[in-house]
């Protein structure tokens, strides 16, 4: 056998067969290849229809946002081809729709986020669960754009006034203050543990860099400085209500469009608000209190939530407060012996509200903006 | 003749497998990269998600101070005017917000005379006695205790500013 394999006319005959055959691989590659080609470019097709078939969806969903109230999920009919429409609304924040399309077995989804209305309050310069008082000699106190009052305004001391733009008393509570939802499906909504839980998830929507939290009973003061800047939620997170109080202290380093909310579980002191930067906003969420005293020129921006009271004292200059505040006990102003003025200017950016007010339930505008806010392909 | 064939179709055999597995390799790669990913599930944040659903970063007491955050317990809270002086003198120095140009601006804004700077914090100083009358008279007090603190502080900070706001 190796005689003959080494024999020349043997070795061409290999050779002839060894070239033959190479061309025949060959040839089967470039017709396998093509095929392929041919296979690649129809899913490239099928996945185009399909994503642009979603999107039709979605556009169908935006021309008539009340499709999916009665069936959830919708299929909607193009001509052959079908679009499954499915809304979530589990985030008490937003809702998610979803719009699926399949073509010759290629998927593609399109997801897009509404924001919630935000509730009626954001609307309002002051809503107070309770009554609003003012005492102090000479206190003057005005209020631009919509106060609403589930108790009523009442003032003492000599020379003290009172001014409203707008403003409704004995309101149901429910118009005039936030409720924390049942985040710990306890079934009762509003309370300390539930207060805990819906921090938690606000804090876990964000990423790490835009978050401080700190566990701790004791008092955290805060000297807001440039490092903060980017920084969405300080949690301040102690184990019971009245702990993990918060002083905030000289913050006149405010950057331009910072826009930062600090959660405690306890009290907020803001003394000496100087927030004189533009386009910039301090949000609070206090369960136990607020607290602001002041006693040189004070302006502070941004939208102030506490379960508890809201007490401005020892106002002994002028102070502009502007944004909202939303107090579910009540708004003091005590011993205010100068100027304290209230502004309305809208804290909610693109109709959402700060870092940290996402999911707080409150009456008036029920349901989801009309805008989508986010846009996803989830095939991709 | 018959061992030709047999060698024939063993070459034929070993090439085709190559040809077929190039054929593929390159044909998976180009899958793999081209056509689209089956969908991954839907998710997104939602507030029924679990508390513990990401590890929390434990901020060193390093990282805080530098953004300005300061944990007091208890024992170290300062209480007095004087522990109240020399902790504010303490943290705002030491974090340089006094250095910084929007610190400077809101400064100027809040500028007063020597007589006002002077007659205002008489002012507060009035209100500390009248508070610390009410505490001792009544030393469980918590809300009067936290408006004391709180004027201490007040006190405190206008002393700090003292050089900075007051200008003729």
């Amino acid at each position: 056998m190796f005689q003959k394999l080494t024999n020349e006319r043997g070795a061409a005959l290999i050779t002839a067969y060894f070239v033959i055959t190479s061309l025949i691989a060959l040839a089967t590659g470039f017709a396998l290849t093509s095929v392929n080609e041919l296979q690649h470019a129809k899913r490239y097709r099928n996945s185009t229809q399909a994503f642009w078939l979603a999107e039709a969806g979605i556009n169908q969903f935006l021309h008539d946002t009340t499709m999916l109230d009665d069936a959830n999920p919708k299929t909607i009919t193009i001509g052959s081809d079908t679009i499954t429409l499915s809304k979530d609304d589990s985030d008490p924040s937003a809702r998610y729709v979803t719009a699926t399309a399949s073509i010759g077995g290629v998927e593609r989804q399109i997801r897009v986020k509404f924001s919630k209305l935000p509730p009626d309050v954001f609307d309002y310069t002051l809503a107070s669960g309770g009554d609003i008082t003012l005492s102090g000699t000479l206190a003057k106190l005005d209020v631009y754009g919509k106060t609403r009052i589930s108790g009523t305004f009442q003032q003492s001391g000599w020379g003290a006034s009172g001014w409203f733009e707008d403003k409704q008393e004995d309101l149901p509570v429910d118009d005039t203050t936030l409720t924390v939802p049942d985040s710990n499906d306890d079934g009762t909504p509003d309370e300390f543990g539930d207060f805990i839980q819906y921090s938690n998830n606000i804090v876990n929507q964000y990423s790490e860099d835009e978050v401080v939290h700190i566990q701790t009973d004791d008092t955290v003061t805060i000297i807001p400085n440039s490092y903060l800047a980017g920084k969405k939620v300080i949690f301040v997170e102690g184990s019971s209500p009245g702990t993990g109080d918060v002083n905030v202290i000289f913050d006149a380093s405010w950057q331009p469009n910072q826009n930062l909310t600090i959660i405690s579980t306890g009290t907020v002191n803001y003394i000496q608000p100087l927030q004189f930067v533009t386009n910039s906003q301090l949000n609070i969420i206090s369960w136990e209190g607020y607290y602001e005293p002041s006693i040189f020129l004070s302006t502070h921006t941004g939208i102030t939530y506490t379960h508890g009271t809201a007490e401005y004292f020892e106002i002994l200059d002028y102070s502009k407060t502007t944004g909202t505040l939303v107090a579910n006990e009540g708004v003091n102003a005590v011993e205010v012996i100068a100027h304290k003025k209230f502004l309305y200017d809208s804290a909610l950016t693109e109709n959402a509200v700060p870092p940290g007010f996402e999911g707080l339930i409150g009456t008036g505008q029920e349901g989801y903006s009309s805008t989508p806010s986010e846009w996803k392909d989830l095939s991709s | 003749m018959k061992k030709q064939a047999v060698l024939f179709l063993f070459f034929s055999i070993i090439l085709f497998i190559i040809g077929v597995n190039l054929f593929l390799k390159i044909s998976l790669e180009k899958q793999n990269t081209v056509v689209k990913k089956t969908p991954p599930k839907l998710s997104h944040s939602t507030s029924k998600a679990p508390n513990q659903s990401r590890r929390k970063k434990v901020w060193t007491k390093a990282e805080l101070a530098k953004m300005g955050i300061f944990i007091q317990s208890k024992e170290n809270i300062p209480r007095t005017p004087l522990q109240w002086d020399h902790y504010m003198k303490k943290v705002l120095i030491d974090s340089k917000v006094l250095e910084q140009p929007s610190a400077k601006e809101a400064m100027t804004k809040m500028a007063k005379t020597p007589e006002k700077y002077t007659k205002r914090m008489e002012e507060v100083n009035a209100r500390i006695k009248s508070f610390e009358e009410k505490l001792a008279a009544d030393p469980l007090n918590e809300d009067v205790e936290k408006r004391l603190q709180a004027l201490y502080m007040l006190k405190a900070l206008g002393e700090v500013l003292k050089d900075k706001i007051v200008s003729p």
